[in-house]
């Protein structure tokens, strides 16, 4: 498997759940990494976490979940 | 000692918020997640699906009020939070709530992190900085 930037990660796999293994990290945010499992599904990259104990991991979505300026209160 | 935190531009840019990638690490497992900077929130708080492969057994239920409802919320500690190079707290006490999917981060840094730092949120100059006491 191939160590990219995550800036080329989210490039390359737009709008998709991801789970990267950190290989290099810039001001305590991941910087590279290697991409383990990408899914449109949110639950298929959760399940993957517990299996891969041991790794430093990094979970997000490449796109944006909510259209712009939309107000969240929590 | 004074930290200027990396951020989320784009997340800024639509909603006015910090969603900053923060480190947690339990029993093992390190992981990555963006979260939410909220004074507003008591605890670190993820989605219980992340809650459970974080290999976090709770130990109790906290009562819960949020903007919407009242509920209980399953309560334990992760070993370590870290946020940006330098900042980090242990043994901090996180809640699981199911966030709706369409929020733009993980989850909530809340005061369970946020009370080991001063904070700073500049929303006009878009900085955000965390001091180490």
């Amino acid at each position: 498997m191939k160590t990219l930037a995550i800036e080329t990660i989210k490039r390359n796999f737009p709008n998709q759940w991801l789970l990267i293994e950190v290989a290099e990290t810039k001001d305590g945010a991941p910087s590279k990494g290697v991409v383990l499992k990408t899914s449109n599904r949110r639950e298929e990259i959760v399940e993957e976490i517990g299996r891969n104990k041991g790794k430093k991991l990094y979970f997000f979505f490449s796109g944006i979940t909510a259209p712009p300026h939309t107000a969240f209160a929590l | 000692m004074r930290v200027s935190i990396p951020f989320n531009q784009r997340v800024f840019r639509d909603f006015r918020l910090f969603v900053v990638p923060a480190l947690i690490e339990n029993q093992g497992r390190s992981l990555y997640l963006p979260m939410i900077i909220d004074s507003g929130a008591s605890y670190l708080t993820v989605r219980p699906d992340v809650f459970d492969q974080l290999g976090i057994a709770p130990v109790r239920e906290a009562p819960l009020v949020t903007a919407s409802e009242r509920a209980v919320a399953p309560l334990d500690q992760v070993d370590k939070v870290t946020v940006g190079s330098r900042c980090f707290a242990v043994n901090v006490e996180i809640i699981s709530i199911p966030f709706p999917e369409d929020l733009p981060a993980e989850g909530l840094l809340g005061a369970s992190f946020l009370r080991h730092f001063l904070v700073s949120m500049d929303y006009d100059k878009g900085k955000l900085e965390l001091t180490t006491r």
